[in-house]
């Protein structure tokens, strides 16, 4: 049925659609012949190509998946060859696990061949190179460990080897070689103790920084730990020492709980010095009850709580400020009370307020009321005489001591022409003074000996110039 | 002819020794040639190998064959671009074709009618006209089925088109998905699972 031009036509079409067909061929799949032929070269090469051009995303991984193969094998071949350059570049490239074992491995061979050689310097380059860039081998740990042998025996760098331990202890805290890197950095650890210690006196050294290095010391394990510790505490109590010196008691007393963190046997002592800076509190607190400063005694009683809460002597002190806080307010009570008795005249019972006032507060206002009221009961009893008393025990009877001694001298001069006029108080024109005179008359020379005494405060004034003169202000 | 080829085969075997022998160690062993310019990169490309690597099969599974979906667009026009999701398209092919088919059966069965009229016809003018009318018929049917081939060919071609899109689109699709799965938006942040 089919004419013969539409046979043709079909012929064209049917080959036309295997020629696109053709040019369809999987770019992949004909680098992968390359690769099944174990031609890892052009395998590569081709594999490149499929990389950087195809936009299927499964072809490109396959194509990096056996790229990474062929390296590995082309490497194997130059590993074969003790080629060992090449074949770490090869490895490189493959960039897979156990490239990177193959990779050590070149590079073991390399390292034992520099030994023979004596060339430690690149010994340890390779050392480096491997542990920084194939780190997560798991032959990492070893690497490290051998790096911590060569390095101490060759070069007795012991920073060189804490950094390495330190690095191998935070990477690998399981690693088997860890107790036997641990026994190389027991060798050469008490000697930096030590010297952390010797540094400890020196002035101007900062102690947070010793206490810093001692502490990191402490985070890696070694056998001195516990030396450390007690290191550690030694210096948190010199601090603490130095800091109740400046009067820091808090601070100090940080200090020292951080000191008992590090070494419990010393919670004696430090027990003690927190006992002695409490007492300090406590001290200063009494000092200021004292000064009549209750607040501020309370503030610094309070203060030793932040060391020792419910310190016994501080909650007495503390007892002992507000009892006395009350006695200065009834005392100021019991004056004021006084005060009004006196303006009533009511001296005697005035004087026994003022010194139950007194006993709750012996302030000089008054011990000075209680003179006062006490002399004007005297006065209101029996002005003259007291004020002769007053003039008798003046400066330990001075005065009539004077007046004897000037009697005596003038009785010698002019012996019966002597008249003695003897002790003649006279009132003044006020309540509370009194004059007091005393004549000696002689035939040549008379001396009008006149004194004011004042019986409220007990003060003696002369009050003319021969009795100033003969017996002083 | 197959000589040619032949020795268009042997040429192209001499090319690769000559390009064997003139071959570059120090460029091909180049640690650089990938840009894994420090120990990061180089892991990160590895990480990232890893990843995908874990997607082979799932890709695997779900991925078109080529082969399978133009042989189905063969069959049937459009079939294939429906298995790639692109119904529209697949719609569009299936119901030219059905159209075009339809076309040229119509137009030579109509032709073929007219062809019989003719040779039944026994006046000259009939006979002219039976014969002209058949011809006709029979180039429009002709051009019909021309066009239902030429649209049948495109059809497998852009099965082809068409399938190798969905499979580089899957593949892509997989790694945002798998993507998704480590990265979660939740109200208190977004957390990434490694």
């Amino acid at each position: 049925m089919i004419s013969i031009s539409m046979q043709k036509k079909i012929k064209y079409l049917v080959f036309s659609f295997l020629l696109i067909a053709t040019a369809c061929t999987n770019k992949y799949q004909s680098a992968n012949v390359f690769y099944k032929a174990e031609n890892y070269t052009v395998a590569i090469e081709e594999y490149d190509k499929v990389i950087n051009k195809s936009a299927n995303g499964y072809e490109v991984t396959l194509s990096e998946i056996d790229r990474s193969e062929s390296y590995f094998q082309l490497g194997m071949r130059a590993f074969e060859r003790n080629n060992y350059n090449l074949a770490i570049r090869l490895f490189y490239l493959a960039n897979s696990d156990k490239a990177d074992e193959k990779i050590i491995d070149s590079y073991l061979i390399l390292i034992d061949d520099l030994k023979t050689k004596d060339e430690r310097n690149r010994v340890i380059a390779t050392y480096n190179y491997l542990i920084d860039n194939l780190y997560r081998s798991e032959r990492t740990p070893l690497l490290i460990f051998e790096r911590i042998c060569l390095i101490y025996e060759w070069y007795q760098n012991e920073e060189k080897v804490w950094e390495d331990y330190s690095m191998l202890y935070e990477k690998y805290p399981e690693s088997e070689y860890l107790p036997q890197a641990q026994e190389i950095v027991d060798n050469f650890l008490p000697k930096w103790i030590e010297a952390l210690v010797a540094k400890k006196n020196s002035p101007d050294v900062d102690l947070d920084e010793i206490i810093s290095s001692m502490v990191y010391l402490k985070t890696i394990p070694n056998n001195y730990h516990e030396n450390i510790s007690k290191e550690i505490a030694l210096i948190y109590i010199q601090m603490a020492e130095e800091l109740i010196k400046k009067q820091e008691y808090v601070t100090a007393e940080k200090q020292f709980r951080r000191a008992l963190e590090y070494d419990i046997d010393q919670a004696v002592y430090v027990q003690k010095r927190l006992n002695y800076v409490c007492d300090m509190f406590v001290s200063e607190g009494n000092d200021l009850i004292k000064q009549k400063l209750i607040d501020e005694a309370i503030v610094s009683f309070n203060r030793s709580f932040q060391i020792i809460p419910d310190y016994q002597k501080a909650i007495d002190g503390i007892a002992r400020a507000e009892s006395r806080r009350l006695m200065i307010a009834r005392s100021l009570e019991l004056k004021n009370e006084g005060i009004q008795l006196e303006r009533k005249k009511k001296y005697k019972e005035a004087l026994a307020i003022y010194q139950q006032a007194y006993n709750l507060d012996n302030t000089p206002e008054l011990s000075k009321l209680i003179f006062e009221v006490s002399n004007t009961i005297e006065i209101d009893k029996d002005p003259r005489s007291f004020a002769l008393k007053i003039l008798n025990e003046h400066n330990n009877g001075a005065i009539v001591k004077r007046i004897n001694s000037l009697r005596a001298e003038l009785k010698e001069e002019w012996k019966d022409k002597l008249k003695d006029s003897g002790w003649r108080p006279i009132g003044s024109g006020t309540r509370n003074t009194m004059e007091i005179r005393y004549d000696f008359i002689t035939p040549e020379e008379n001396y009008f000996l006149s004194w004011q005494v004042n019986m409220k405060d007990k003060k003696i004034i002369p009050l003319n110039k021969l009795t100033e003169k003969l017996f002083g202000k | 002819m197959k000589k040619i080829f032949l020795l268009f085969i042997i040429s192209l075997s001499f090319f690769k020794i000559y390009a064997q022998a003139d071959f570059d160690v120090a460029a091909f062993a180049d640690t650089l040639k990938y840009n894994w310019t420090n120990t990061e990169t180089r892991y990160a490309f590895r990480e990232n190998l890893e990843f995908k690597k874990s997607l082979l099969k799932k890709y695997e599974n779900e991925t078109l064959s080529i082969s399978l979906n133009i042989g189905k667009s063969m069959i049937m026009p459009g079939w294939g671009h429906m298995h790639t999701e692109d119904y529209l398209r697949g719609q569009i092919l299936l119901s030219t074709e059905i159209l075009l088919a339809g076309t040229s059966y119509f137009l030579y069965d109509k032709s073929m009618e007219k062809y019989d009229k003719y040779k039944k016809a026994d006046q000259i003018d009939v006979l002219n006209q039976y014969y002209s009318e058949a011809n006709t018929a029979y180039k429009q049917a002709t051009m019909a089925f021309s066009l239902f081939a030429l649209v049948w060919v495109y059809n497998v071609y852009d099965t082809y088109i068409v399938t190798e899109q969905y499979n580089d689109h899957l593949w892509v699709k997989n790694i945002q998905k798998e993507l998704d799965k480590k990265i979660t938006v939740t109200p208190l942040g977004i957390s990434v699972k490694f």
